[in-house]
């Protein structure tokens, strides 16, 4: 039987070496991150600019909508296209007392 | 290592301050102006979205000459007025030929049609700032009363006149702040600092004014103005036991979205800056005075009435020198007799006359809610000599303004309560609505004495001056007034302020009154002028308010 010395600095050496491998992949994988955060984060921000866009062409809709809306519902424009139709406003208002004097009117 | 230290070390501070104005945007985010409605919530002015149109000059790359041709056609108001044409495409040359600055602005308040057009012409340099107008869907109706939006010394809009003005600092709200990092294409920088600071939006005003009746007051007056030749008019339609504004109308008047193209003169409100000497239309209020202090009551008969009357070196005459001796005071008030109330001044008294018309709002501001409300000041307590006393009992020698006249005559109607006029009645935003809390006013005149002058207005409307148009079965309760203009120290003989105001119907009343025409030239007098013209306007109300002949 084969009695083999424990050598402790082999250990330390390659205790070592782990420890300075570990902490290589763990910056490297942090780099990693940052950068495949940090496109991420670049695209998120075409995206936003993207978005605003949008936001801006709906308000402009809006907007368009809004003025429409507003110029239509104009009193002025719709007497006008009420005049246009045919329609009058009455000269002389009658008020009647009661049921039978209508009737003898309608007859 | 010696460039290394001064680029980064020596160097360093300036260069990041570069830096950070290279990718540092910071953009103001406008608040919309808010907009103003009628009583049924429908537009009496709204902002829409405009944009200004700038030139960023070291951008340009067509000949100037080329890119004024194309925009002047855009910016003109007619397009084939060749002068209007050329003086625009002028300035627009000066401007883009500009050296010593980078930016100029070219255009304010472009419509989205027109910047769409411009955007076809691909003008590289010429660009877009988002900005507001305002427009107003009812043209010039009740201009006056709205006031218009402008700019104030520092270039921001700022409403002047009317409810624009008064109410600017809620309309506007507060513009907000973006300020973030973007790389040089504009997209923003997620990582880097974001400052937001929202806008606040500027709340609506929803008013007490009745868009129908307001248009139809407005082409009532008008035609009225035309009618009788009159120089101007001024029409106000009040609830008198709220105080709120229904209608109120001016003529000459102006074009708010359009303002520029009008004298400033035009811009004041005469229903609340302009004072006139009332006249008659003013005696109602010396006698309310003279039956509340129990100096006088219906019934009293006038000892004086027979004649004219000397006080120092004038004579106080009826204006038809017909005499009614032994007159009732609701005889002076259907006659509308100037002796008569010479009488009922004297009863009174200088001082206590003055208290009641101090309580009734003469000498006064109504503190209605619209800019440039002014108020002419009454003669001192205790300055009121014999001739004072007499002449204001009648109506001149005084000045009010119109809106004072309708609030006091408003105290009639509501029983001897006074009521504050005002025009807003409540606020709102989006999903929100708030009332406003007016003031409440006082007792003026006892129940008993405003029914006892209510009842001579009555019989003044039937049997008065203007009984030729007196429209029967409707209770009006009304006065004619026909005052003489004041010029340099004497009365224009026959120029006048023709007046007319009431309420009705008179044991409820739903509205009261006050039309002025300055000037008539057809005739002087109220009874053949504003009197007319208030009925006519009355007939519509009487429809509107669904107020019936009462046989």
């Amino acid at each position: 039987m084969k009695i083999r010395r424990f050598n402790r600095t082999n250990n330390s050496k390659r205790f070592a070496i782990k420890k300075r491998s570990l902490i290589t992949l763990f910056g490297a994988t942090l780099i990693v991150l940052n950068v495949f955060f940090t496109l991420q984060m670049a695209s998120l921000g075409v995206r936003v600019a993207d978005l605003e866009r949008v936001l801006t062409n709906l308000e402009k809709e809006n907007a368009d909508l809004e003025t429409k809306l507003v110029d239509s519902s104009s009193l002025l424009h719709l007497q006008e296209k009420s005049t246009q139709l045919g329609y009058s406003k009455p000269e002389e208002s009658l008020f009647i007392k009661g049921e039978a004097e209508y009737t003898g009117m309608l007859h | 290592m010696v460039r290394l230290f001064y680029w980064q070390v020596y160097r360093g501070k300036d260069l990041a301050v570069i830096a950070r104005s290279q990718y540092q945007n910071t953009s103001q985010i406008l608040a919309p102006r808010g907009e103003i409605l009628a009583s049924d919530s429908s537009w009496l002015a709204a902002s829409n979205q405009a944009w200004l149109i700038y030139a960023s000059l070291p951008l340009l790359t067509e000949p100037v000459n080329i890119i004024a041709d194309k925009l002047a056609p855009l910016f003109v108001e007619n397009n084939s007025d060749k002068n209007e044409l050329l003086i625009e495409s002028s300035r627009l040359k000066d401007l883009l030929s500009k050296n010593d600055v980078a930016w100029v602005p070219l255009k304010q308040k472009i419509t989205g049609p027109e910047k769409n057009e411009i955007e076809n012409f691909d003008i590289k340099g010429i660009g877009f700032e988002q900005s507001e107008t305002r427009s107003y869907p009812e043209a010039s109706t009740a201009a006056q009363l709205l006031g218009f939006v402008g700019k104030d010394k520092d270039g921001n809009d700022k409403g002047y006149f009317g409810l624009e003005g008064f109410y600017d600092a809620v309309l506007s709200g507060k513009p907000g702040l973006v300020s973030r990092e973007e790389d040089a294409t504009g997209v923003p920088i997620l990582l880097g600092t974001i400052k937001n600071i929202s806008a606040i939006s500027g709340v609506n005003l929803v008013t007490s004014i009745d868009k129908g009746i307001q248009i139809m007051l407005d082409r009532q007056l008008e035609k009225g103005i035309e009618k009788y030749g009159a120089k101007a008019g001024t029409a106000i339609i009040m609830e008198p036991k709220s105080g709120k504004i229904v209608a109120m109308s001016s003529f000459p008047s102006f074009d708010p979205a359009k303002y520029w193209d009008f004298n400033n003169s035009l811009f004041i409100n005469p229903a609340i800056s302009s004072q006139f000497e009332p006249g008659s239309i003013f005696k109602v209020l010396v006698m309310a005075s003279a039956l509340d202090n129990g100096v006088i009551a219906p019934e009293t008969h006038c000892d004086i009435c027979s004649g004219p009357v000397h006080i120092d070196n004038y004579s106080i005459e009826t204006w038809n020198q017909v005499y009614h001796p032994d007159s009732s005071m609701t005889d002076i008030i259907v006659n509308s007799d100037n002796v008569g109330m010479v009488f009922v001044g004297r009863k009174i008294g200088a001082d206590v006359l003055y208290d009641y018309l101090s309580k009734f709002g003469i000498g006064n501001l109504t503190g209605i809610d619209l800019q440039g409300e002014m108020s002419p000041k009454m003669r001192d307590k205790g300055k009121w000599g014999q001739i004072d006393l007499a002449t204001s009992s009648f109506g001149q020698g005084i000045a009010v303004t119109p809106i004072q006249m309708v609030k006091a005559v408003a105290t009639i109607a509501n029983g001897g309560i006074s009521v504050n006029p005002y025009v807003v009645d409540s606020v709102s935003g989006k999903g929100w609505q708030e009332k406003i809390d007016h003031k409440l006013g006082s007792r003026v005149i006892s129940e008993k004495a405003a029914r006892e002058i209510t009842l001579m207005m009555a019989e003044a409307a039937k049997n008065g001056e203007s009984k030729w148009t007196y429209m029967k079965g409707y209770n009006v309760a009304a006065k004619t007034g026909t005052a003489q203009i004041p010029l340099k120290g004497y009365y224009e003989e026959d120029k006048t302020i023709a007046s007319f105001i009431g309420f009705a119907p008179y044991d409820k009343p739903k509205f009261v009154m006050l039309v002025t025409l300055r000037e008539p030239s057809t005739s002087p007098w109220s009874a053949e002028t504003a009197a007319p013209l208030w009925y006519s306007i009355a007939k519509e109300l009487f429809l509107d308010y669904n107020i019936q002949p009462s046989n």
